[in-house]
């Protein structure tokens, strides 16, 4: 290498444009926000066709259920009917996400999960209302322990969320506004 | 260095969930680095930039396709490149050279009277072909192998448009710093 070029490779810094227009990132997040909120259309739409499915399923089981079931002695036996060792467990875990934090640019991505959290509680009321219209039927005991199970599993994974977020948010603090989730 | 590669691990996985904060973070470390690459390749500010942003978007759009996390800053660079080259396909060409110029190795006069705008523009002055095989070897640091591939020319193409850049470079810069 002569000392023609070392002398430009060491200094090639300063021979590139001194700065980047602004204008370039605000494009591109617009572009891949915009991405992302096709696809959050696109998933909220597979969400509402599944929840349909299993409230037509729901129902057809309701009609054609007609035999005790192992879940209905469980829920009696072993839980009562309030399946109150569940309610409280729901209840600790709302507790705790409750008090979490995550910063706000990052609320977005939960609006899947806590759609799903809005619906398992709809059905929930639906539950509650044909059995005070109907009487307790052992197919509802089912769905109700299926309720819990599956709020459980969501309260769950919504933990997991927040704690990854939290943990990239320590390694590359984004420096925003530090929110609550409406749980 | 290590740790730099678990960092750039970690915000490419994040990239892949389309965390927006993971893009960001990457395209500060980047972005002035792929300008100027593309700049010296476009020799065209403006082109650059929009070349800038459709790379950055390729990227992210498609990490799946990067096969190593941590040669991500490679990968990106090569999506600038191509770009770039697409952009001007066009218009470059290379004039012809002899294999043999004559570049002398020592007692060199450095042009250091000249100011790095001069040397800046100097080195845009340059026929185009050359430019680019100039700028992909000595400031993007490929190799006259991977240059010949990414331009469709042969090696010794390659080799003789540097040493042809090298010598329109001396003799421009002893007549800019006599002036």
């Amino acid at each position: 290498m002569t000392e023609l070029e070392k002398y430009i490779a060491d200094n090639k810094d300063q021979l590139e444009p001194s700065a980047v227009n602004p204008k370039i990132w605000l494009a591109i997040e617009n572009e891949v926000l915009k991405s992302k909120e096709r696809r959050k259309s696109l998933y909220l739409k597979i969400v509402s066709v599944a929840a349909v499915v299993l409230l037509g399923a729901f129902i057809f089981r309701g009609q054609w259920f007609n035999q005790s079931s192992r879940i209905e002695k469980e829920l009696i036996e072993v839980y009562g009917f309030q399946s109150h060792q569940f309610a409280q467990r729901v209840h600790n875990r709302k507790r705790t996400l409750s008090k979490a934090k995550i910063p706000s640019k990052q609320v977005e991505d939960f609006e899947v999960l806590l759609q799903q959290l809005k619906y398992l509680d709809e059905q929930y009321l639906v539950y509650l209302k044909y059995v005070e219209d109907n009487g307790y039927q052992s197919f509802i005991g089912d769905q109700l322990l299926n309720y819990y199970r599956s709020k459980i599993d969501l309260l769950d994974r919504i933990q997991q969320e927040i704690n990854k977020v939290n943990y990239y948010e320590h390694k590359f603090p984004s420096n925003d506004k530090q929110v609550g989730l409406p749980i | 260095m290590r740790h730099f590669e678990n960092e750039l691990i970690l915000a490419v996985s994040r990239i892949r969930r389309k965390d927006i904060s993971a893009m960001r973070a990457l395209y500060e470390r980047y972005s002035k680095e792929m300008l100027a690459t593309s700049y010296r390749i476009t020799n065209d500010l403006q082109g650059s930039e929009d070349i800038l942003q459709e790379a950055f978007l390729d990227a992210f759009q498609k990490i799946d396709q990067l096969k190593d996390d941590c040669k991500y800053g490679d990968w990106l660079k090569r999506i600038v490149i191509n770009k770039s080259l697409s952009s001007i396909k066009r218009r470059m060409h290379f004039k012809e050279v002899e294999l043999a110029i004559d570049v002398p190795q020592e007692d060199e006069i450095l042009p250091l009277a000249c100011s790095f705008a001069d040397l800046q523009k100097v080195i845009q002055e340059l026929p185009e072909g050359c430019r680019q095989v100039f700028s992909l070897y000595l400031l993007d640091e490929y190799r006259h192998k991977e240059i010949a591939e990414l331009l469709n020319i042969s090696v010794s193409t390659s080799k003789s448009q540097y040493r042809y850049a090298l010598k329109l470079l001396r003799d421009k810069l002893t007549r800019e710093c006599n002036d």
